[in-house]
C-alpha cells in the first residue's frame, strides 16, 4: 500500500490539523506567547480576513484568504478539517462520544437546514454592517474557539499549575477568571450538546465562514463521487463521514458540506469513493434546494434580514445601549471606541500576548456592544500595564480591528490621558512625595513638580506627551482607586515625540574630577 | 650547652617557628587588609577598565569570592532602554565582574533583576542577559513569585518583613551593581536604592515610604560589594527617563564594601547635597554604614 494515496490522506489529515490545534490552542491560551513571531497562522484564517476586508482594513494581509477560497474552489471546504480548530474540537467531542459513551451510535445522511442556514447567515451578516461585531464573533469559528480555549484551556492550565506548582512558566489567571471559565465553558458546552445531537451541524449549518465556503464548494473544480459500479452499499462510509453528507440510498456525495476529511476514502472497502472532477450536471442535484424550498428560503432570509436591521436599528435608538463608554480604553490601533466595537469579534489572541498583561475581558466596560470584548485595565483586582516596547496585540490581531503599527507609531499612538487626583495622591495625604508614577513614565509625560502654593512634589502631566499606556496608574500604590488614571479616549490620536519635544539638554552635567 | 639543651632548644625552636610563621604569614595577609581603602573611586577609564583597576585597589576578587562560592550579582535591569540611554547597568561591567568571580573559584555566578518593564524584554534590550550568559553566568527570571521567599527584618522600621529574592538569601558572596540616576520619587538611585529590585512587591515600599523601606532592605542583606556605575549618568527625569539629553558620560565608578559611603559619595557624582537624600541620612542615623567621608580611607585613581 502506497503511502502518500489518497486513501491515506485522512491520516495525515488527523496530523495535520492536531497540530494547527495545538498551536491555535496555546496562542489563544497565551501559552505560546513568547514565541507569538514564529506563529503567524492567525493571518490564515478565512473569516477574520472576510471580516477585515469588510472593514476596509488589513488589505495587505489578504493572502491567507485568497488561497483558503481557492483551495476550496478546486476541492472543497478542507479548510473546515484540516485547519479550522473549532472543526477539529468537534471531530475530537463526537470521536470520544463514539469511542467511550454511546458506542454503537449510528451516523447517518443529514439534509442541510437551507432555510435557517441562509436567513441565519443574513441576520449575522447585517449585525456585522451595522456595527454589532460581537454577534460574528459567538458563531464565527475561530473567535469561538479563542474564547473556549482563553477560558477553558487556560484555566486547565492555572489549575495544574496552583496543583503541581509548577509555577515557572508563570501561568497565572485572567482577571475574573471564574467569570470567563463560566462563559467559555458555556460555549463548550452548547457546541457539545450540537455535537451529541447531530454532529457537526454547527459547521453546515450556523458557521458563517462554512456558509460562504460551501457556496463556493459546491461549485469546485474536483469532487468526491460514489462509483456505483464498484459500490456493494455497505454503508461504511456513512459511519466514517464526520460531515454526515453521504447520501449512501442515492449514491450521493453532497459537496457542499463535504469537509474533505477523506475518512470515507479510507473506510470504502471497495475503493469505491473516487475524487473525480465535476460534472454540469452537479450544479442541480438532488442536495441543492428545490424550487418550493428556494422559496421558502428566500422568505425566510428576507424576514431574518428585516429582523435584523430592525433590532439593529431599535437598538441604536436607545440612547444607553450604544452610547459609547468613558471607561472602556481601547487597545493601541483600534482607531476609535466606534470602529473597534463595529470590527472586533472578541478571539481574544491579543488578550492572551498581551506582555504587560493590561489586555483583558470586558464585562460591561463597553456596554453589552462589548462583553467580551478586549479591554485595557492599569488598576482593579488584576491590573497590567501597556508595554512600552511592545506591539503585540495590533500586530496579531486578525481581524483588522486593531491596525498594525510600527513600534515608532505605537510609541505615540495615544488610547487615553492620565489624569492626577490630588485628594488621593500620597504626596497630598502623607505629605510624602512618592514618585512611583513619574518613575514608571515611558514618554516623560510625567514630572515630579513641586506644588508653589504647599511646598509638596506632586506629579504634573504633560498632556503633549502622555498616551494613555497606564504605566502611571499600574505603579501608583493607593488602592483601590488610583491617585492617578487613564481617561479613556473615544477617538485615539497621535502625541508628540518625546525625543524632538525637549529641546534642551539636561542642565546638570556630570563632574569632570572625582569631587570628593 | 649540652647535648640535652642543645635538642631542648631546638625543639623548643621547631615548636615555636611553627606558630610563630603562622602568625606571621596571618599578619602578612592582613597587613593589606589594615591598609585597603574603604572606598575606591575611579575616572577616566571605560566601565572593563575602571573595574579592574578597582577590584585590584579594593584587594582583589579573591577577598570577596571564596573557592566554591555561590555569587549573586544584582545588576540594575528596570527597563526596557539600550545601554546608552543609562537607565540599566552597562552590561560589560557585569560581564566582567562576573568573569572575575569565576575566576575567582566561584561555583556559580548567579544575574538576575526584578525588572520594572516586562522582564525578559529588559534583560534582551539592555544587553545585559546575554553578556552575562556569555561571561558564563546563570541569568534567572525574575517575574514570578515563586523565585522568592518571605522573609522577616529585625529591627525594621517599616517593612518588616518581605518577599525576598531566594538566590539573594542563600548566596555566599553578594555582589551590588546599580548604576547612578536621578531618582524622581527618591532623588537619588545608586547602590542602596538598587536593592528594590530583590523584593516581589515593590508598590507596598512606595506606599510605606521609601525612606524608611529602603533602610530595612539595606539592613535584611548588605551586599558583600557595591560597584556603582557611573560610566553613564542620568542626570535628570530618572529613573528611566529614555532620553539621551538627561545622559551625560562621567566615565566613574565606585566601589566600597559600605552601601551608605558609597552612595554618599555617589551623591557627590550626581551633585546632591548628600543631606537631603533622606534614606542617607536615615541609613548613617542607624549604623549601617559611613556617611562622613573624611573618616574613611579613600582610593581617587585617575585613568
Amino acid at each position: 500500500m502506497k503511502i502518500f494515496s489518497l486513501k491515506n490522506l485522512c491520516r495525515f489529515r488527523l496530523v495535520f490539523s492536531f497540530i494547527f490545534l495545538l498551536i491555535f490552542a496555546g496562542l489563544f491560551s497565551g501559552l505560546l506567547n513568547s514565541r507569538s513571531d514564529m506563529f503567524n497562522l492567525p493571518q490564515w484564517q478565512f473569516l477574520p480576513k472576510v471580516m477585515s476586508v469588510a472593514a476596509l482594513s488589513g488589505i495587505t494581509t489578504l493572502g491567507g484568504m485568497l488561497i483558503i477560497a481557492m483551495v476550496t474552489s478546486m476541492f472543497g471546504r478542507a479548510y473546515c478539517s484540516w485547519i479550522c480548530p473549532l472543526g477539529w474540537l468537534q471531530d475530537l467531542l463526537e470521536r470520544l462520544d463514539r469511542r467511550f459513551i454511546r458506542t454503537n451510535r449510528k451516523r447517518s445522511y443529514q439534509k442541510s437546514f437551507y432555510a435557517l442556514r441562509i436567513a441565519f447567515f443574513a441576520a449575522i451578516a447585517i449585525w456585522f454592517f451595522s456595527g454589532f461585531a460581537v454577534i460574528a464573533g459567538w458563531v464565527e469559528p475561530y473567535s469561538l474557539f479563542g474564547k473556549i480555549s482563553s477560558g477553558v484551556v487556560r484555566g486547565a492550565a492555572t489549575a495544574a499549575n496552583k496543583l503541581f506548582g509548577m509555577n515557572q512558566n508563570g501561568i497565572t489567571a485572567w482577571s475574573s477568571m471564574w467569570f470567563y471559565l463560566a462563559v467559555s465553558a458555556g460555549f463548550l458546552l452548547a457546541l457539545a450538546i450540537l455535537v451529541w445531537c447531530k454532529g457537526r451541524i454547527f459547521c453546515n449549518t450556523l458557521c458563517p465562514a462554512g456558509t460562504i465556503l460551501s457556496a463556493i464548494a459546491s461549485r469546485s473544480g474536483k469532487r468526491l463521487q460514489i462509483n456505483t459500479d464498484r459500490c456493494i452499499n455497505c454503508g461504511k462510509c456513512v459511519q466514517s463521514c464526520n460531515a454526515n453528507c453521504i447520501n449512501i440510498s442515492e449514491h450521493r456525495i453532497d459537496f457542499a458540506n463535504c469537509f474533505m476529511c477523506m475518512e470515507c476514502m479510507a473506510s470504502c472497502p471497495k475503493d469505491a469513493i473516487e475524487l473525480v472532477r465535476r460534472r454540469k450536471s452537479d450544479l442541480v442535484d438532488a442536495d441543492m434546494p428545490s424550487m418550493a424550498e428556494r422559496r421558502k428560503i428566500l422568505l425566510a432570509t428576507g424576514i431574518a434580514a428585516a429582523g435584523a436591521l430592525a433590532v439593529s436599528k431599535g437598538i441604536k435608538k436607545l440612547p444607553a445601549a450604544t452610547q459609547l463608554s468613558d471607561r472602556a480604553i481601547v487597545p493601541p490601533g483600534a482607531g476609535s471606541q466606534e470602529r473597534f466595537l463595529a470590527s472586533c469579534t472578541g478571539c481574544g489572541l491579543c488578550i492572551s500576548n498581551c506582555k504587560g498583561k493590561c489586555l483583558q475581558w470586558a464585562t460591561n466596560e463597553y456596554g453589552w456592544r462589548g462583553f467580551m470584548l478586549p479591554v485595557m485595565k492599569f488598576s482593579g483586582s488584576n491590573p497590567g500595564k501597556c508595554e512600552y516596547e511592545c506591539t503585540a496585540c495590533n500586530n496579531i490581531c486578525p481581524t483588522g480591528a486593531l491596525i498594525p503599527l510600527s513600534l515608532k507609531r505605537k510609541k505615540l499612538y495615544r488610547i487615553g490621558l492620565a489624569e492626577f487626583y490630588s485628594d488621593l495622591c500620597l504626596a497630598c495625604t502623607d505629605d510624602y512625595p512618592c514618585g512611583a508614577c513619574a518613575e514608571h513614565c515611558p514618554t516623560g509625560a510625567l514630572e515630579m513638580v513641586e506644588d508653589a502654593a504647599s511646598g509638596v512634589t506632586i506629579p504634573q502631566v504633560n498632556t503633549d506627551l502622555c498616551i494613555g499606556c497606564g504605566n502611571c496608574e499600574f505603579a501608583c500604590p493607593v488602592r483601590p482607586l488610583a491617585a492617578i488614571r487613564i481617561k479613556p479616549l473615544k477617538e485615539c490620536n497621535m502625541a508628540a515625540d518625546p525625543a524632538e519635544h525637549r529641546q534642551k539638554q539636561s542642565a546638570k552635567q556630570a563632574p569632570s574630577v572625582i569631587p570628593f | 650547652m649540652n647535648r640535652r639543651d642543645f635538642l631542648k632548644t631546638t625543639l623548643l625552636g621547631a615548636l615555636a617557628v611553627g606558630p610563630l610563621s603562622k602568625a606571621l604569614h596571618a599578619s602578612e595577609a592582613n597587613q593589606p587588609a589594615a591598609t585597603l581603602p574603604d572606598l575606591t573611586a575611579l575616572h577616566g577609564g571605560t566601565p572593563e577598565t575602571m573595574w579592574q583597576a578597582g577590584i585590584k585597589a579594593m584587594g582583589g576578587m579573591e577577598r570577596f569570592v571564596k573557592k566554591g562560592a555561590k555569587v549573586v550579582v544584582k545588576p540594575n535591569i528596570a527597563w526596557t532602554l539600550a545601554p546608552e540611554f543609562a537607565a540599566n547597568t552597562s552590561p560589560e561591567l557585569v560581564a566582567a565582574i562576573v568573569q572575575d568571580a569565576l575566576k575567582a573559584g566561584a561555583e556559580e555566578v548567579i544575574v538576575f533583576d526584578h525588572s520594572c518593564d516586562n522582564g525578559p524584554d529588559c534583560y534582551r534590550i539592555s544587553g545585559i542577559a546575554a553578556a552575562a550568559e556569555k561571561a558564563g553566568a546563570r541569568v534567572l527570571h525574575a517575574n514570578v513569585k515563586s523565585a522568592y521567599r518571605q522573609v522577616k527584618i529585625n529591627n525594621a522600621a517599616a517593612m518588616t518583613q518581605a518577599d525576598v529574592f531566594a538566590a539573594v538569601l542563600d548566596c555566599d558572596t553578594f555582589i551590588n551593581v546599580p548604576i547612578l540616576k536621578h531618582h524622581g520619587g527618591a532623588k537619588m538611585s545608586g547602590a542602596m536604592k538598587n536593592l528594590m529590585g530583590i523584593v516581589w512587591d515593590r508598590r507596598i515600599m512606595h506606599r510605606k515610604g521609601l525612606t524608611q523601606t529602603i533602610v530595612d532592605l539595606t539592613s535584611l542583606r548588605k551586599p558583600d560589594l557595591n560597584v556603582v556605575d557611573a560610566y553613564r549618568m542620568l542626570m535628570d527625569h530618572g529613573p528611566r527617563s529614555g532620553n539621551l539629553k538627561d545622559v551625560s558620560t562621567g566615565k566613574f565608578m565606585l566601589l566600597s564594601t559600605d552601601p551608605v559611603a558609597v552612595d554618599v559619595a555617589a551623591a557627590k557624582l550626581l551633585r546632591f547635597n548628600e543631606k537631603t537624600i533622606h534614606y542617607l541620612t536615615e541609613a548613617a542615623r542607624r549604623k549601617l554604614g559611613e556617611a562622613d567621608l573624611s573618616k574613611l580611607k579613600i582610593e581617587r585613581i585617575e585613568m
